[in-house]
C-alpha cells in the first residue's frame, strides 16, 4: 500500500508538477522506496517470455531483412536514448523560436527603428492642413491622415448631417 | 556481456551473418514479450522485434562492447515501441478527424491495443513508460538504476512509475473483480 503523501501527490492534475512532487517524495520516503523495490509481480498481468510457445522464430524474417546489409563500422552506440532525443527536440524548438523572433524583428520592429549610422532623419516638412470644406454648399467634416511619407497627406471629407 | 555474445558479435562483424541467429534465438522471446507488454498487440510486437533485430544488426559495428548487449537491444526496442505508439496515436487521431468530417472512418483501437485474452485490459490504464518499467522490473529482473539508464531518467522517476503502475492496476483490478492467476499462452495465439 502506498503512503498517504504519495496518494495525495499522485492526484495532482498538472502532470509536470505531479511527477516532480512524486519524485521528490519517493527520494525521501523509506516506505515508498521499499514498496517500489518489492519484487512480487503485479498479479500475473504481464506477458511473460517463458510462456511464449517454442514455435516463435524470428530468424527467417530477420535473415531476409539483413540480406545485403553490412554492419556499419565505427562510432558508438547507435540507440539514441530518450534523454538525448528530448535534447534534440529542445534544440529544434529553440532554433525555431529564434528564427521566429528574428523574423518578427525583421518584419515589424526593424522598420520602426531609426537608422543609426545613416544620414540624420529629415525634419518634418511644413504640413498641409485643411481647416474646412463644403459639400454642395454645406459645411462638411474633414478627417486628415498624415502618412509616414512627408509629401503625402490623405483627406477624407464627409457630409456633416448634424449641422442641418 | 557473456563470452558467447562477444564471440558471436565478433563473428558477425567479420561477415558471418549466420552468427547473428544465436543472438536472435537468445533474445527473441524476451523482446517479443517486452514489446507485447508495451504495444498491447502480439502481431505488432513480433513485427517490431524483427525490426529491432534488423536495426541492431545494421548498427552492430557502433555498439560499445564494454556495455551490455542486452541493455542496448532493449533500448532500441523501447525507442522503437514508443515511436510506433506515437505513430498509432497520430493515425487514430487522423481516423477520428476523418470520421467527424464525414469521410470513411479509419478503424484503429486507441494505441492499436488489441482485444486479446493474453494482454490484460487492465494494462490499458497504465502508461507505456509504466508498462515498460513493469516489464523490465518483473520479467527481466532489472534494477532501478539499469531501467533509469535505459529510459534516460532519474532512478526516482522509475520508482514513481512503478508505484503509479501498481496503484492503478490494483484499483482497476479491484473494480473489475479480476482473479489473479498465471496466464498460459497457446501456440495459436501467437500471430
Amino acid at each position: 500500500m502506498n503512503c498517504a503523501w504519495f496518494e495525495v501527490f499522485s492526484r495532482i492534475p498538472l502532470p509536470g508538477l505531479r511527477l516532480r512532487l512524486c519524485r521528490w517524495h519517493v527520494g525521501r520516503c523509506v516506505r515508498c522506496r521499499e514498496e517500489s523495490d518489492r519484487s512480487d509481480p503485479p498479479l500475473g498481468l504481464l506477458v511473460v517470455p517463458d510462456l511464449l510457445p517454442a514455435g516463435l522464430d524470428l530468424w527467417p524474417g530477420v535473415r531476409k531483412g539483413i540480406d545485403g546489409i553490412r554492419p556499419q563500422p565505427g562510432g558508438m552506440d547507435a540507440a539514441p536514448s530518450p534523454l538525448r532525443r528530448s535534447w534534440r527536440w529542445a534544440t529544434a524548438a529553440a532554433v525555431l523560436l529564434l528564427a521566429l523572433l528574428a523574423g518578427f524583428w525583421t518584419l515589424f520592429l526593424r522598420r520602426d527603428m531609426p537608422l543609426r549610422n545613416g544620414p540624420a532623419a529629415a525634419p518634418p516638412e511644413a504640413q498641409v492642413r485643411l481647416c474646412s470644406a463644403k459639400i454642395a454648399d454645406r459645411p462638411a467634416r474633414v478627417f486628415q491622415v498624415q502618412s509616414r511619407s512627408p509629401d503625402r497627406a490623405i483627406f477624407w471629407i464627409v457630409r456633416d448631417n448634424s449641422r442641418s | 556481456m557473456s563470452m558467447d555474445e562477444n564471440s558471436w558479435i565478433e563473428r558477425v562483424l567479420q561477415g558471418d551473418a549466420a552468427a547473428f541467429e544465436n543472438l536472435v534465438c537468445r533474445y527473441q522471446a524476451r523482446l517479443v514479450a517486452f514489446l507485447w507488454n508495451l504495444l498491447g498487440s502480439g502481431e505488432d510486437a513480433r513485427d517490431a522485434a524483427q525490426d529491432v533485430f534488423i536495426h541492431a544488426y545494421s548498427r552492430l559495428g557502433r555498439f560499445d562492447r564494454s556495455r551490455s548487449f542486452r541493455n542496448w537491444l532493449f533500448t532500441i526496442a523501447y525507442n522503437r515501441g514508443i515511436d510506433l505508439l506515437r505513430r498509432k496515436r497520430l493515425f487514430h487521431r487522423y481516423g477520428q478527424r476523418q470520421a467527424r468530417g464525414g469521410a470513411a472512418a479509419v478503424h484503429a483501437a486507441p494505441e492499436g491495443i488489441e482485444e486479446s485474452a493474453i494482454w490484460q485490459p487492465a494494462l490499458r490504464k497504465v502508461t507505456p513508460q509504466e508498462r515498460s518499467v513493469l516489464t523490465l522490473k518483473y520479467n527481466e529482473d532489472w534494477g532501478t538504476e539499469e531501467i533509469a539508464a535505459m529510459l534516460g531518467c532519474a532512478p526516482a522517476t522509475v520508482r514513481v512509475h512503478l508505484l503509479n503502475a501498481r496503484r492503478k492496476l490494483k484499483k482497476e483490478l479491484a473494480a473489475s473483480g479480476f482473479v489473479p492467476g498465471v496466464k498460459t499462452v497457446s501456440a495459436e495465439e501467437i500471430p
